[in-house]
């Protein structure tokens, strides 16, 4: 039986041997994520709410691959949430068929917005979460606006490197250059939350 | 395994891996390189946390309580289904009547057609069980839909709701957007400033170019320009776009619309296509 203290990696487990309660507690933690992810790709309600259902069958189906050493569980399910918005969102170009509203999140949508989430098994870890979160997003904040821009693009757009280079008139080396640095100075946050967490 | 690329280009192309944002070649050739060096795999396992730590940094949405727990369930009950499917259900068979540890007899007793009967009983019951929670799963989900349903409709009414109140509420300000050029498409933003929702309504705009949006603008007297959103118009040049954004009632300089990639732009990258001046009461 799923406790509140059980890791995220413990519930990957279980739903790879076939614990379907473990699905709804990882789902408990991670779909406000989730959906706030899929939500600010999107900008709509029902196709947010789609790609955070794909996104969790998706892990389910798949909870036997994951693999602890290539990131931690929210980085898993981030990227596959990422991926199902941003299928989406090709789609919908593809289709040309914009709604007539376009709801949009309440940020400054630039993705350099203030704010937290704190997903997490209890409340300590949430308020770790939580801090974490705005750590995040006031790095993101500091960021030189030519590196923003390109993580930017890669992230939210869905972008390819060539893509960005071509929407910024940028030489590859240069999207690449600034991809790394951002990210960096985005890593050493996380670097500083692990530290504090041993 | 051929490593074509080398450890230092791998390394500057981790970052953009990290971002989704190689191509299915040069992801090939990476993951060739990583095969064979622990200091790369590594170093990408942290840059991808980071990528995926913009995601989880953002300002939380949470669904709304009834469409999540109807999720929930769904979810549950399809991965019951999935489990049933792919793994055969097994129980242990009922205790049979009159076993023991002496050796069975040689012929057929009362003893063992009861215990035949049984375990046919046993077997029926099982079937019967199944058949059962089959039947609660598909109860369960229906009664997700229904919920599902239901609160779609609801929505779609506060949407409808939040609309009209958004042009009606007694705080309401109203700024029109004219063209920059001939083709005189036209905008009139309602801002709602107790509620700070913002509701931009468009008429005669031509379609986007392909691979393109048109990016609603908020640009405040410090000069910033802060997105409301991309939007695309209907086949008749129509949209309303809708926003919440907290602004002070004096920092809002005006309004623009402009034509930006597809996904949209941090920034505006184009001429506005619609403008209009400082927001006045009405």
């Amino acid at each position: 039986m799923p406790n509140d203290s059980e890791t995220d990696a413990a519930l990957v487990a279980r739903m790879a041997a076939g614990d379907e309660q473990a699905l709804g507690v990882l789902y408990d933690r991670w779909a406000t994520t989730v959906h706030t992810l899929a939500y600010y790709l999107l900008g709509q309600a029902d196709e947010a709410e789609d790609a955070v259902e794909e996104t969790f069958w998706q892990a389910w189906r798949e909870a036997g691959r994951y693999d602890a050493s290539r990131g931690a569980v929210s980085t898993w399910l981030s990227t596959i949430a990422r991926s199902r918005a941003l299928d989406r969102q090709r789609a919908r170009r593809r289709r040309a068929e914009e709604p007539l509203e376009s709801v949009v999140p309440s940020s400054d949508g630039t993705g350099g917005v203030a704010g937290s989430r704190a997903p997490a098994a209890n409340p300590q870890q949430e308020a770790e979460a939580s801090e974490r979160a705005r750590d995040i997003a006031a790095a993101l904040e500091k960021l030189p606006a030519e590196q923003r821009e390109v993580i930017e693009l890669a992230y939210f757009g869905g972008l390819s490197q060539s893509e960005i280079a071509t929407r910024t008139s940028l030489p590859l080396g240069t999207v690449k250059t600034r991809a790394r640095l951002a990210l960096e100075k985005l890593r050493a946050p996380l670097a500083q939350h692990r530290e504090g967490a041993r | 395994m051929s490593d074509p690329l080398g450890h230092d280009v791998v390394r500057e192309m981790l970052a953009l891996d990290a971002l989704d944002a190689l191509t299915p070649e040069e992801r090939a050739a990476l993951d060739r390189h990583l095969t064979t060096c622990a200091e790369c795999t590594g170093d990408l396992a942290t840059l991808r946390e980071a990528a995926a730590a913009i995601g989880t940094s953002l300002p939380p949405r949470p669904m709304p309580t009834e469409r999540e727990a109807a999720m929930r369930a769904r979810l549950l009950a399809r991965a019951i289904d999935d489990r049933a499917g792919v793994t055969p259900i097994r129980r242990k068979s009922a205790p049979q009547a009159g076993a023991s540890t002496r050796p069975a007899p040689a012929r057929p007793t009362v003893a063992r057609w009861l215990a035949a009967a049984a375990f046919i009983i046993a077997i029926g019951a099982i079937a019967y069980d199944i058949s059962l929670r089959a039947t609660i799963q598909r109860l369960s989900v229906a009664r997700a839909e229904l919920r599902d349903s239901t609160s779609a409709l609801q929505r779609r009414l506060a949407d409808q709701q939040a609309i009209l109140d958004g042009l009606t509420a007694p705080g309401v300000r109203v700024m029109d957007a004219g063209a920059t050029n001939a083709r005189q498409p036209y905008g009139r933003m309602f801002w709602d400033q107790p509620t700070n929702r913002w509701t931009f309504v468009a008429h005669n705009l031509p379609a986007a170019a392909p691979g393109h949006t048109y990016q609603l603008w908020l640009v405040t007297r410090d000069q910033r320009k802060v997105s409301a959103g991309t939007f695309a118009p209907t086949a008749s040049g129509s949209a309303i776009v809708r926003a919440t954004y907290a602004l002070a009632p004096d920092s809002l300089a005006a309004i623009a619309v402009t034509n930006e990639p597809a996904g949209g732009s941090a920034q505006p990258t184009t001429t506005p296509i619609l403008v209009g001046p400082s927001a006045k009461s009405d």
